[in-house]
């Protein structure tokens, strides 16, 4: 009974933290189609090109996994399509994952209640999981189901996690692979402990979950879903050609085929990347340094005291928490294998087993200082250090940085919408990318009107654009100006071709020009 | 025959660091200031300024520690002014210190295969073998400081306390290292040391006594130069940060002046410098962002040997060499560039008896590290003799030994002689190779004010300028670094 309410309390607090001002920060272009997607399939059971009930969504031609999109869908019906209908599944689940990470904990540290409540609410306060709960992100969808469906597993419902691991496949495109490093952790460690099962997961998990796989593998080896495969990899970028040349007027071909050749480049590479997601930047002082859209700026993916707590928490290690330590392990996998030096939404699972092991050390902590002062202490010092990542994640993540959080796209899009009707000609710039999903989005633009004129230009191999709706054109705005319309320029294009800011009105990054 | 072992290990690294020890990598300008200062002292008494045997030595106006200079006195008399002897008590130190610390893992330990293996892990080490090749304070201060560990266990106290006290004459960050590890020394053996204490009181009232002149130095202006210069509050990017987040609350309150506070960012921007140290992208791809401190495509240590450091660690929990790696960057992270594998060099011992104590725990398995250090040894080998002088020419000021003598050959043919000064300072590397006498230099030196790390450089030495001007006048030599032009 005492526990329950616990739970209940550690629910509702995460809740509120990541519910609060919801609107903040402005939603971003993938949060906006995929509202508009589930607004389309709830209203005409058809995607916005016309698709009947997709399982992956062309959207911007980067195709995404579906499940967010029936996700969002009682919840559109609900509130209407808006901002807080589009983040309500990823605040939702996303405050259930402490709760389920307690379950899971106590499942595999054979009941340790305190442990398990310590990284419950070190789940709700830390500014990894809240960043990410608070807007829409797949990603955040992909780590409530592999805890589920770990935890299905240990309980052995064979079945039932192998249909949760299956939906983790249509969760989150990039993330996916973590789904596969954990399965076969999940098999040596069962393996290791019972070799009798054999027959029985193959029934109840492998042959599920491969019925889950076969339209992945078709379209991977029929369709063109390989292609952002082969741009985000790793292995797709071999040394620059300059510095090819440096070493090799160093030295000689003989030199640089044995000392610098593909293995030791991409070896070097690899680890580069691997290790910068357990570099305290990361952790702790800078975040994704590579995308200031994934955190608060200058703050890292945990409080300040928790890289004391991990580093006790690992070193004090104990065979129980192998399994954390596999998936401590595995999770930066799935970013240290693509292009970007560090990417924190592919491998936010990681955050489950940071959590476990700074969990851990503060429990390890605890037992050995059994004072009240050094409770009361650690208990000020992260709540010091939590009023400072609220301080910096609600009043500075978009003025510090106002493009990348696209500071704007949501006012000067209302705008163009209540005045639409007055002008003839509507230009929007298209220099943030993707104006037309806002357009629709806010516009709550008839699905079944736009299916039949949504044509998607795709140039390069990642993402495509709309470039017209009805009178409104989507591109690079330009002076001059047609009589009879209305204009958004970017900030950008105001300053480039030197117009003055005085005949403009301003929405954050944009400025409009009406010309009668 | 016991002592083979040890006796092929300390071969092996004589062989590594002094091969080719005078020309490869070329003089620094701070090695050259260290020899040439020593030179001056041997032919006259006083430093190139024209101080009489100073505890500190002005240089470039950075206030080098005084202790190498002594130190290099007698190689220089003995061997005359060149790199090989600038540079052969550090050589020397660090052959003895990798003796020594193979004693005191032995004694720490009891157990001569660890020992073995931690000497043979450090001298393998490219971050060692790349700071025992050349005058590096930093390094001899190493030395000094692990010879005095083993004498702390060895309970000879004097000795003890003398090369502690030593090493603060050595190096700056010597003087916040040692004393916090000989008060961690004296902490983990508490207990032992109060049934003696009275044995204690002669040595530390003599340690105390030698680091006086320090501590004195420190309150006068000579210590202090250097920390304002490259010290924490050098950096301006906290200062700044505090600004632009206070610019961005709408209303300032007190609470925004709290949490935004310059002490705070600091305090944040010092924690991110400390635990940078432990960065293992700096550790073991990477390495030093200082091209003078780094070779190209190669971190402070073999990427192999991390599993076994975590190991090690693990399985160890030697308490002493954990207190030890935490205290080693301490200094370094109160500098303005961070991480610097140069003053946080102590962090090599316990990484190495980490290493070490992983490499003997999976000696089963001792054939296939045998392959991977020689794999890459060579790979180090192959990065440091023939990709490092390429790659970063303008670190190690390569052909300096060969330009100065032919403009001295022609010095009296023209009537201004232009040197470039991309590279630090090129007038001390000029004294050098041209053995100028010392006492001409006294009366003419006359340092530049200080660029905003607090070094400065000297622009004339008779008609040698070490500038180029933008209008060259007639008769003249320039030498830039590709260009002669008469």
């Amino acid at each position: 009974m005492k526990n329950k309410l616990i739970l209940i309390i550690i629910f509702l607090l995460a809740f509120c933290l990541r519910f609060y001002n919801y609107k903040y920060p402005p939603l971003l272009w993938d949060e906006a189609a995929l509202g508009y997607n589930a607004y389309s399939i709830l209203e005409t059971g058809r995607d916005e090109y016309g698709k009947i009930f997709p399982l992956i969504f062309k959207s911007f031609g980067d195709y995404k996994p579906g499940i967010y999109v029936y996700l969002a869908i009682p919840f559109i019906k609900l509130f209407g399509l808006n901002e807080l209908s589009v983040r309500l599944p990823s605040i939702l689940l996303g405050s259930l994952i402490p709760i389920l990470l307690y379950f899971l904990i106590l499942k595999l540290s054979k009941n340790n209640y305190k442990l398990a409540i310590i990284a419950a609410i070190l789940t709700v306060f830390n500014p990894f999981n809240i960043t990410y709960s608070h807007l829409a992100w797949e990603t955040n969808i992909l780590t409530f189901e592999l805890i589920l469906a770990i935890y299905l597993f240990f309980d052995k419902k064979y079945f039932w996690s192998s249909i949760l691991f299956g939906l983790t496949l249509y969760t989150y495109q990039a993330g996916k692979m973590i789904s596969l490093f954990l399965i076969i952790i999940l098999f040596f460690l069962k393996f290791k402990s019972n070799k009798f099962l054999i027959k029985k997961i193959f029934l109840q998990f492998i042959l599920p979950l491969s019925i889950f796989t076969i339209p992945l593998l078709y379209g991977l080896f029929f369709q063109s879903n390989s292609n952002r495969l082969k741009v985000a990899s790793l292995f797709s970028y071999p040394r620059s050609e300059v510095e090819t040349n440096l070493i090799l007027n160093e030295s000689n071909k003989t030199d640089y085929a044995i000392f610098h050749n593909k293995i030791v480049f991409f070896t070097r590479n690899f680890f580069g990347r691997y290790f910068n997601h357990y570099s305290p930047e990361f952790l702790i002082f800078k975040g994704d340094w590579q995308n200031p859209r994934h955190g608060a700026p200058y703050l890292g993916v945990l409080l300040f005291p928790s890289i004391i707590f991990l580093v006790i928490g690992l070193f004090e290690y104990k065979k129980i928490d192998l399994f954390f330590l596999l998936w401590f392990i595995v999770a930066p996998l799935t970013s240290a294998l693509t292009r970007d030096s560090i990417q924190s939404t592919r491998s936010m699972s990681f955050s489950i087993p940071l959590i476990y092991f700074t969990a851990s050390g503060i429990n390890i902590f605890l037992k050995k200082y059994k004072s009240i002062t050094i409770y009361l202490l650690l208990v000020t010092i992260y709540i010091l250090s939590f009023v400072y990542f609220c301080d910096m994640y609600f009043n500075h993540t978009v003025k510090t940085h106002p493009v990348e959080y696209l500071y704007g796209y949501t006012e000067s899009t209302q705008y163009l919408i209540e005045n639409q009707n007055k002008y003839q000609n509507i230009q929007m710039t298209d220099f943030y990318g993707q104006p037309y999903i806002y357009y629709l989005f806010f516009a709550k633009y008839p699905p079944l009107q736009y299916q039949k004129q949504a044509n998607l230009i795709t140039s390069s191999v990642d993402t495509g654009k709309i470039e017209k709706i009805d009178n409104i054109n989507f591109g690079p705005a330009n002076w001059p100006v047609k009589p009879n319309s209305l204009t958004v320029f970017s900030y950008d294009e105001v300053v480039r071709q030197n117009l003055d800011f005085k005949n403009f009105k301003k929405f954050g990054n944009f400025y409009i020009y009406e010309k009668p | 025959m016991k002592n083979l072992k040890i006796i092929l290990i300390l071969l092996l690294a004589i062989a590594i660091r002094f091969i080719n020890i005078n020309n490869y990598p070329a003089l620094n300008p701070d090695e050259a200031a260290l020899g040439y200062n020593a030179y001056s002292l041997i032919e006259t008494g006083k430093d190139e300024h024209g101080q009489s045997f100073p505890l500190h030595f002005k240089s470039f106006g950075d206030y080098k520690p005084g202790g190498y200079v002594y130190l290099a006195i007698p190689s220089i008399k003995l061997l005359g002014l060149t790199p090989f002897a600038t540079r052969l008590p550090n050589l020397l130190l660090s052959i003895i210190s990798i003796y020594y610390f193979y004693l005191l893992v032995k004694l720490l330990s009891k157990n001569d295969n660890l020992a073995l293996i931690s000497a043979l892990v450090l001298t393998l080490s490219p971050w060692h073998i790349h700071f025992s090749r050349g005058a590096w304070e930093a390094c001899t201060a190493l030395s000094f400081i692990i010879i005095g560990t083993y004498c702390f266990f060895k309970d000879k106290k004097i000795l003890f306390v003398l090369f502690y006290a030593l090493s603060l004459y050595i190096y700056h960050s010597a003087r916040l290292v040692a004393p916090i590890l000989a008060l961690t020394l004296f902490i983990l053996n508490f207990k032992f040391l109060i049934l003696n204490y009275k044995k204690w009181i002669l040595p530390i009232i003599f340690g105390v006594m030698i680091c006086l002149p320090v501590a004195y130095s420190f309150l006068n202006s000579g210590g202090t130069a250097r920390i304002g210069g490259v010290g924490l509050t050098a950096d301006k990017g906290p200062l700044n940060r505090s600004e632009e987040l206070l610019n961005q609350h709408a209303n300032v309150k007190f609470i925004n002046r709290a949490i935004h506070n310059k002490r705070v960012l600091y305090l944040i921007s010092w924690g991110e410098k400390y635990t940078s140290h432990f960065n293992l992208n700096y550790l073991f791809v990477n390495g030093d962002e200082v091209p003078r401190s780094k070779v190209p495509e190669m971190g402070l240590l073999y990427l192999f040997e991390l599993p076994l450091l975590i190991y090690g660690i693990y399985k160890s929990r030697n308490i002493f060499f954990l207190l030890w790696l935490f205290i080693a960057p301490i200094a370094s992270s109160l500098t303005f560039q961070a991480p610097s594998a140069l003053r946080s060099l102590p962090m090599i011992i316990p990484l190495s008896y980490f290493t070490a104590f992983g490499l003997y725990e999976l000696r089963k398995y001792k054939y296939l590290f045998v392959i991977l250090y020689i794999l890459s040894l060579s790979y180090y080998l192959d990065a440091y003799c023939i990709h490092y002088q390429k790659r970063y020419p303008f670190a190690w000021n390569y052909g300096f030994s060969k330009v100065v003598p032919y403009v001295n050959s022609v010095k009296y043919k023209y009537q201004n002689i232009y040197f470039t000064n991309k590279y630090d300072q090129p007038y001390i590397l000029y004294l050098f190779f041209s053995k100028y006498p010392p006492l001409d230099i006294q009366k003419q030196i006359k340092l530049t004010p200080p660029d905003k790390f607090g070094f400065s450089t000297v622009e004339n030495i008779d008609n040698i300028n070490f500038f180029i001007p933008d209008k060259i006048p007639d008769n003249s030599l320039v030498i830039d670094d590709k260009m002669f032009l008469p």
